[in-house]
């Protein structure tokens, strides 16, 4: 009952909103029939209308976390922010071996796997991103590394490993097709 | 006739080269793993890998054939914890749960995984099939589609999926409006005056229609799983040697076939999508069956119809994306995005303009078919090992591939703190039970709707009732009514049978 109102009249609040956003939309000398503002106020309205709805005729109401699991939300919450923040100044490995570790505490509050899985996923994601798929993922800014020394060796440690196992592989994959062109 | 026949060997070129197999074989891999996994499913695993497979540039037809390869995957995949665990490894595989976890506990794992694969490739092969004879038909009537049958065409994908894919008709328009006015948000574009940017200049280009999906399907999964973990914690079931039943598979031979053509129906509706389509599939075979009351207790015709509709469904609900350019489920919506970032614009002009890619594709999907059955039904084994990853590591690493993938796209923080809030708002939805698709087919479809009605007003000189000047566009606005209002009658007799209860035993 009380979210879906709730919700229903953030949405009333939203779409006035919106609507008084659209107004201050500038016409332009190429102009059409409808403009750049009609649209826009179209879908205002109909939110206005299903918000309606939802206000006057709520569904039953349902059950939100409380305490403790709030509490719990609300960290993952700030985890994953704290993570959106932290990516670009520090790299790949810091933030995700943080954040990985406090989302798996979240889920198996055990703290040796939690710090198992912070470090497996932030090491092996970075390998399977850069080394891997190539994808362009720096794994940790030089600024950062200065107080983080230990995390580019084993980086480029692993990378090296990678790189000879791809090696390996394409000299395999050479070798059979040699092989095969001698049959077909 | 002799036109499919040069079109399929003209895809089959493209796709048969060992490069494009081994794309295929590892989306195929990669598809029933997502698909296996709890709380991953084919459209937000989808969802997760298109940037990543963009980052790596891939060509068009190497992307596609990936993630087409994936979503069959998934389809396929989803099945196995449906009935090792009873958690549906995604929503379209919730009617697999009803017979497949009561036959799993009986000791008949094994032999409703090999039937549930089977009736799968039977699904996924006869919508391949029909998506290959009805597209190119379909490409041609979408020709004499103007912008006025278009906008009616948007206005019935949002209606039936508000209609017949949720609970309440106001929150499902509630979300479709929500999509439209995301959309809306950027340059516009006849004019290029800024609509609701606020002056930010993250803002100009829009909102990236990847960002709101790996928000929306990725990372609310994180939250609600946060909130609920425990609750539905599994009693895993013992998989024993897995033999091929050929009785039984004889025996539910007509619960396949009948379920492929009921979800084939369903895939290619709006809005329906592979969900109705395995529930359809059940309801169907059970109203039918002579043995009704052993269905729900590990009846196996109630494993291969749903399955073969779900799979079947997935394959129909391809031809209004790629003739129309109108996805019917939220997957398909998550192809659409994949086509639209490929620069490749589905509907009629495809058909004629880039037969290499449509028919590349479908190529594609039959060897996928071929691939996943074999990796399916003798191989299950190893994706059973792989369902037993704890999620202290799966989530967090869930999390991160969403992060990484934008975060490789946009290099840019402001994405990803977006992101974030859409992640909170696909939770706050999830919770008072708002369909989140119809967002994502707002912000996807929402530009292309506007510029379709801005069309038909300067066709028509300003006056509305060209809306509704042509006999088609007539009846896309009778079957839109239709399809939204008519659920509100119907939902009585369309109630959904509750799972199984997981009793401990």
């Amino acid at each position: 009952m009380r979210s879906d109102r709730i919700f229903g009249l953030v949405m009333i609040v939203v779409a006035l909103g919106y609507i008084l956003s659209a107004t201050t939309i500038r016409s332009s000398f190429m102009s059409d029939p409808v403009g750049p503002r009609i649209f826009p106020y179209i879908i205002a309205v109909a939110t206005l209308l299903c918000a309606g709805v939802m206000v006057l005729r709520p569904d039953p109401e349902v059950e939100w976390p409380r305490g403790p699991a709030l509490m719990n939300l609300g960290l993952a919450l700030v985890v994953l922010i704290g993570y959106a923040f932290a990516i670009r100044p520090l790299g790949f490995v810091i933030p995700t071996i943080i954040a990985s570790g406090i989302i798996s505490y979240q889920i198996s509050p055990q703290i040796r796997t939690a710090i198992l899985s912070g470090l497996g996923l932030g090491f092996g994601l970075q390998m399977m991103f850069k080394s891997v798929l190539g994808l362009n993922l720096i794994a940790i800014r030089p600024e950062a590394a200065k107080f983080l020394p230990v995390i580019q060796p084993v980086v480029d440690a692993l990378d090296y490993v990678i790189q000879i196992l791809k090696l390996i592989l394409v000299s395999v994959y050479g070798y059979i097709a040699h092989l095969l062109s001698f049959i077909f | 006739m002799m036109d499919l026949y040069a079109n399929l060997s003209l895809g089959f070129s493209i796709a048969a080269s060992p490069y494009t197999l081994m794309l295929a074989f590892v989306g195929c891999f990669v598809g029933t793993i997502i698909g296996a996994l709890p709380g991953l499913g084919p459209s937000n695993g989808v969802a997760l890998l298109i940037p990543i497979s963009f980052s790596m540039g891939f060509d068009a037809i190497s992307a596609l054939v990936l993630l087409t390869s994936v979503y069959y995957g998934a389809m396929y995949g989803g099945r196995i914890s449906s009935i090792l665990l009873n958690i549906p490894g995604d929503e379209p595989a919730m009617m697999t749960t009803l017979d497949g976890y009561p036959m799993a506990k009986q000791g008949r794992a094994g032999e409703a995984l090999v039937v549930s694969g089977v009736a799968s490739f039977v699904g996924a092969f006869l919508a391949t099939i029909g998506l290959m004879l009805m597209a190119p038909w379909l490409a041609r009537v979408a020709f004499q589609f103007g912008p006025a049958e278009y906008f009616a065409l948007y206005m019935l994908a949002f209606c039936t999926l508000g209609g017949v894919g949720s609970n309440n008709q106001a929150k499902s328009a509630i979300a479709a409006c929500i999509g439209l006015g995301i959309a809306m948000i950027g340059l516009d574009q006849t004019t290029n005056m800024q609509r609701f940017t606020f002056g930010n200049i993250h803002l100009f280009d829009g909102i990236d229609f990847l960002v709101a999906i790996v928000g929306l399907f990725a990372v609310s999964e994180v939250f609600h799983f946060i909130e609920s973990h425990g609750k539905n914690s599994a009693i895993g079931v013992k998989l024993g040697k897995v033999m091929i039943p050929w009785k039984m598979l004889n025996d539910t031979k007509g619960a396949m076939l009948r379920g492929s053509g009921i979800g084939f129906i369903a895939g290619i509706l709006p809005g329906a999508g592979a969900s109705l389509g395995s529930f359809l599939a059940y309801m169907g075979e059970k109203s039918i069956a002579s043995d009704k009351e052993t269905f729900g207790k590990g009846n196996p015709r109630g494993v291969a119809a749903p399955e073969a509709g779900n799979n079947a469904a997935a394959g129909g609900a391809l031809i209004p994306m790629l003739t129309l350019g109108v996805p019917g489920s939220g997957t398909t919506a998550v192809l659409l995005a994949l086509l639209l970032t490929l620069n490749i614009t589905p509907g009629p002009l495809l058909f004629t303009e880039r037969p290499e890619v449509v028919w590349s594709l479908i190529a594609a999907l039959l060897i996928a078919n071929v691939m996943l059955l074999i990796m399916n039904v003798p191989m299950v084994k190893v994706f059973v090992k792989i369902l037993s990853v704890p999620s202290y590591v799966l989530l967090p690493g869930v999390t991160m591939i969403a992060f990484v993938g934008i975060y490789s796209l946009t290099s840019s923080s402001f994405e990803l703190k977006m992101m974030v809030a859409f992640g909170v708002l696909g939770y706050v939805c999830r919770k008072i039970d708002i369909p989140t698709v119809p967002i994502i087919l707002g912000i996807l479809l929402g530009n292309a709707m506007e510029d379709n009605l801005r069309r038909a007003m300067i066709l028509s000189d300003g006056d509305w009732s060209y809306l509704l000047s042509s006999p088609i566009s007539i009846g896309l606005w009778l079957f839109a009514v239709l399809g939204f209002l008519a659920p509100i009658f119907l939902r009585k007799f369309l109630k959904k049978p509750p799972l199984p209860t997981l009793d401990e035993d």
